[in-house]
């Protein structure tokens, strides 16, 4: 533990008049008990203290006094106190971080005018105090992180301060408070790394994988439930049965799982997984805890009711009533989703630019116009040829509806699956479910295409594309991505190549089209009461990318941003066609938040892809800039439809899934496969 | 780009004040504030060159009467593209301006550069002393050094620095970095706004009021962002005569609220004159003004209730966000 007692006397003689006193009864006391290997620290606030600011922390109940949770926090588990060293008497401040939520809340309250500089309006303050080398103020956060018990100072991720500025800040901080030699400096985005290798020997670096070392609680979608709590190993979970009134707790992360009450995951998700978008869907508790499957209070718990509050940066659990739950569930039943009706007047094959038609004024209608027709996925694909060159598409059309109706209808599969659902057995067991479904979609890849359209659609695949390319027939139905209901991974794409005998169209067609009928989706759809025989399947149709060198998903907003205050975009990107949203075990990508909208756009990594050599990452910086174009342009373009109106708040995203692909030796350029409105972080009202 | 300057008859001009300004050098910190020789001249709000081009600003000395009364200002050796805005809307007085961020690949050296809007690295600008800046024409003489950052400060007003129709000049002696420069002002009074709690409402004009100051060659400058506590690169100005009041159009106040509303929306008024030159490659602004802003100037949104202190009441049925401020 170190202590510079010249820095502690300069805040006496420049600082503000009480905490200038605490300084210096905390020096006198300190210079009197002092040992060889440094001074030890008492607690300097007393019970009930309130002070705006403090040039010293005794103890961690000290900071807690001063502390909040930070406005945006990637890593859970985050309490900060504010710092601001002024240059001009290098005076350190640990503002009130409760009191004074930003710097500038503080510097202008007290740190302006009366033979000081002026502390300038909150848009110039932020222009310079963060970017300019000539700064008056040093701007960063004490936080320490609970669950690895780190003790951290950080600056914002787009600060642009020098190794000189970060060390006086770190050194001030370090010898002012009872944290000495255990405080480190955290790099919060790329830029302040590079900047971080740079500095001296004695300001310790911890790295934010290391602080997510030590994280035990990632919380993936907030909200409360009450079920029944169930242990379930995620390799059993086809053959166990999952209630749509339990509260699962996994091994591992399964790609897929019947509706729970809640999900907690002994490893770490990924945010855009399924399972998490699963989750968002249903509006039901989400979240990771490292070794929660050995967790003994969970354990305590197994097969009990027990309500889960997930919150963003703590979880509470405790044991309920049945009568609890039941109460709880009476009143929380998901409110069934209206999907809309089929409009099979429609029968062409349609270009994607056409699919939206640009002539109604209303983007909204634009899309209810469309969406019944060409359904949620190739709808929203047409909005992406809409938006210039920023965002880069293939080359698509859409096979409406009327064309799976027609195909149901002419092999009496809409009575056969009545007859199926109204089965008694197949609505009490889960397994019979399975197997019927299972029957059902094989019948349907049997039968033949109404022969007028495989004809057509053969000959559009000819006309419009050069010989011998790969198709992809992606699901589009009247119930996918859909505004408040995403239905992502309930269905099925599949590739088809008019010149592979291999690979006939039709098959494709046929087995894109037999996902309507996956015991998930039935699943899903019976939860959230959506009718199965409402529901019609459009396809989305356009070349197939079998190279890629990337391919990643996004989300036009800062996931841990809630309140928009630190717009970015959230990235998961892979390299290679390795799934990030189905990861296989072990692997993970490159993710991020990509400060799209600020100078010299920061980047964040919260964790690097386990397929790139370390100190690499799967995107470069122009390939990252070329996403956050179009990214922004999508955001844009969607948001009179899905964002709030204007004079209003609320979180809006678009969920976006994208790959970069290029010719052998050239640089791989994005392509934009799809979006679709996102559902959200937290429970709706 | 926005924000053409107005130049008129500055050579002469120029070289009085040059020689002006040796005087006053000569006389050091003792130089009387009404010096007749300093003050030779006349001049009026219309004969100042007003604002200085966003792309060409390389720094501004404000002289503020007002909760504050004070001079500071600082010029950098170039242009920082932070603070270049590019008009994305325009109704009449008003424009919105959007910063669009350059990118720089590979990323450049942060400590020591900045990426243009040339999409190269470039060495970030710094501040240039200026010599020794003498003002004339206030209630006490003012000569400053520079501290040690190269910025110019002095704060040690205790009442209004100037009083209105005053012809305030700024000299700055000049340094190895930066060749001397003058800059004029008008002296003006006090703004009182009709009120200081502003509510925009989409699909509203809304109208700002003041006390006019009587004189015709002021301006009076509205900004206000609703967005990421400042940070926005979305703002709305506007720049008007300084009449008493004035209307900012509907179509505005949508496009600023359709780019987002997130924490702590402000605004700002001044009254100003604005002079400006060209120093090196850059241009300079004299402004002296008086202005409102937060945290006295309260700005909010129709419908969304803010709780800016923890003890702030939320409308029953809400509860504080503490990180956004926002009832809900």
């Amino acid at each position: 533990m170190r202590r510079d007692e010249t820095s502690a006397f300069a805040a006496v003689a420049a600082g503000l008049a009480l905490s200038a006193l605490v300084a210096l009864v905390a020096l006198l006391a300190f210079s009197g008990c002092a040992a060889d290997d440094g001074p030890s620290w008492t607690c300097q606030l007393a019970t009930g203290a309130d002070p705006d600011s403090v040039p010293q922390l005794g103890c961690a109940a000290d900071h807690q006094v001063l502390a909040s949770t930070p406005l945006s926090a990637a890593i859970p588990g985050a309490v900060s106190v504010k710092t601001i060293v002024d240059r001009t008497d290098t005076t350190l401040y640990l503002q009130n971080t409760k009191r004074y939520k930003i710097h500038w809340d503080f510097a202008q309250a007290h740190l302006s005018g009366a033979g000081r500089p002026i502390v300038p309006a909150l848009a110039q303050f932020n222009q310079t105090e963060y970017y300019s080398p000539d700064r008056r103020f040093i701007l960063g956060a004490l936080t320490h992180y609970e669950g690895p018990d780190v003790w951290v100072y950080e600056i914002s991720p787009y600060d642009t301060a020098s190794a000189e500025m970060i060390t006086q800040a770190y050194r001030a901080i370090r010898d002012n408070t009872f944290l000495g030699d255990k405080l480190a400096f955290h790099p919060t985005s790329e830029s302040v790394e590079a900047v971080a290798k740079t500095l001296p020997a004695d300001v310790k670096v911890v790295s934010t994988d290391e602080i997510f070392a030590g994280v035990s609680y990632q919380p993936l979608n907030l909200g409360k439930s009450m079920g029944r709590l169930q242990f379930v190993q995620a390799s059993q979970l086809e053959t166990v049965f999952v209630s749509y009134r339990d509260i699962v707790v996994l091994d591992a992360v399964p790609n897929d799982i019947g509706v729970a009450q809640g999900i907690i995951t002994g490893v770490f998700q990924t945010p855009l997984s399924h399972l998490t978008v699963l989750s968002q869907n249903r509006h039901t508790p989400n979240m990771g805890l490292k070794n929660g499957w050995d967790d003994p209070t969970l354990r305590g718990l197994d097969g009990k009711w027990v309500e889960l509050d997930v919150g963003a940066f703590e979880f509470h659990v405790r044991e309920v009533t049945q009568a609890e739950a039941d109460a709880w569930w009476e009143a929380h039943k998901p409110t069934p989703v209206e999907i809309p009706a089929m409009d099979l007047p429609v029968t062409d094959l349609r270009n994607a630019e056409a699919i939206l038609d640009d002539a109604e004024p209303s983007l909204r209608t634009r899309l209810t116009k469309a969406i019944p027709a060409f359904g949620g996925k190739a709808t929203h694909f047409s909005g992406l040829t809409k938006m210039g060159a920023v965002v880069p598409h293939p080359k698509g059309f859409g096979v409406p509806l009327y064309w799976y109706d027609k195909f149901m209808k002419d092999h009496g599969l809409y009575a056969e699956a009545q007859a199926m659902i109204d089965d008694p057995q197949f609505e009490a067991d889960p397994m019979v479910r399975a197997t019927r479904l299972q029957a059902f979609r094989d019948k349907m890849e049997t039968l033949p295409l109404d022969a007028a359209f495989e004809q057509t659609l053969l000959a559009k695949l000819a006309a419009d594309y050069p010989a011998g390319l790969p198709f992809r027939f992606r699901s589009s139905t009247n119930s996918e991505d859909l505004f408040g209901f995403t239905g992502a991974g309930l269905y099925e794409s599949h590739t088809g190549n008019p010149g592979d005998p291999a690979k006939p169209v039709a098959q494709a067609v046929r087995e894109t089209w037999s996902s309507t009928w996956t015991l998930r989706a039935y699943e899903e759809r019976e939860y959230r009461s959506i009718p199965h025989l409402g529901v019609g399947m459009a396809l989305l149709v356009h070349p197939s990318f079998p190279d890629e060198e990337a391919n990643g998903v996004a989300l036009t907003a800062n996931i841990f941003d809630a309140g928009g205050l630190e717009p970015g975009f959230w990235i998961n990107v892979q390299v290679g066609e390795t799934s990030v949203v189905m990861p296989p075990d072990g692997t993970r990508g490159d993710e991020l938040i990509y400060y799209h909208q600020l100078p010299n756009q920061p980047v964040v990594y919260l964790a690097h892809s386990t397929l790139v050599p370390a100190g690499t990452t799967v995107l470069t910086r122009e390939q990252l800039h070329e996403l956050g174009l179009a990214l922004q342009a999508i955001h844009d373009y969607y948001a009179p439809a899905y964002g709030p109106a204007p004079g209003q708040m609320g979180f809006y995203a678009m969920d976006v899934e994208f790959k970069f692909d290029g010719a052998p030796g050239q640089p791989a350029k994005l392509v934009v496969k799809q979006c679709r409105p996102h559902p959200g972080w937290g429970l709706l009202p | 780009m926005i924000g053409s300057a107005r130049r008129r008859g500055v050579g002469p001009v120029l070289l009085v004040l040059l020689l002006a300004a040796l005087v006053l050098a000569a006389c050091g910190e003792d130089a009387p504030a009404d010096d007749d020789d300093a003050d030779a001249g006349t001049w009026t709000g219309d004969d100042l060159a007003g604002a200085c081009a966003l792309d060409q600003k390389v720094g501004e000395f404000a002289i503020e009467v007002g909760l504050g009364n004070y001079v500071q200002g600082a010029v950098q050796d170039a242009v920082h593209p932070n603070t270049v805005l590019t008009e994305v809307q325009r109704d009449g007085a008003c424009v919105l301006l959007e910063r669009k961020p350059p990118v720089c690949s590979p990323a450049c050296d942060l400590q020591t550069q900045v990426c243009g809007l040339d999409d190269q690295c470039h060495p970030s600008p710094r501040n240039q002393g200026l010599g020794t800046v003498t003002i004339s024409g206030l209630t006490r003489a003012v000569s400053i050094q520079p501290d040690a950052q190269n910025g110019y400060f002095d704060t040690g007003f205790t009442a209004a620095p100037f009083a209105l129709g005053a012809l305030i000049r700024l000299d700055a002696s000049g340094s190895s970095a930066a060749a001397a420069f003058s800059l004029r002002g008008i002296g003006v009074n006090p703004i009182e706004l009709g009120s200081l709690a502003w509510v925009l409402a989409p699909g509203q004009p809304f109208t700002v009021e003041w006390t006019a100051s009587g004189r015709t060659d002021l301006r009076v400058h509205v900004r206000m962002n609703v967005d990421q506590h400042g940070n926005t690169p979305i703002a709305l100005e506007c720049d008007v005569p300084d009449t008493g009041a004035f209307t900012i159009p509907a179509s505005m106040i949508d496009a600023l609220l359709g780019s987002g509303i997130s924490g702590v929306p402000n605004a700002k008024v001044e009254r100003h004159s604005l002079d400006s030159t060209t120093v090196g490659a850059g241009c300079v602004e004299l402004s002296v003004r008086s202005r409102i802003g937060e945290p006295r100037l309260k700005l909010s949104i129709q419908g969304v209730d803010t709780c800016p202190a923890p003890q702030h009441a939320c409308p029953e049925g809400k509860t504080c966000n503490q990180a956004t401020e926002i009832c809900e």
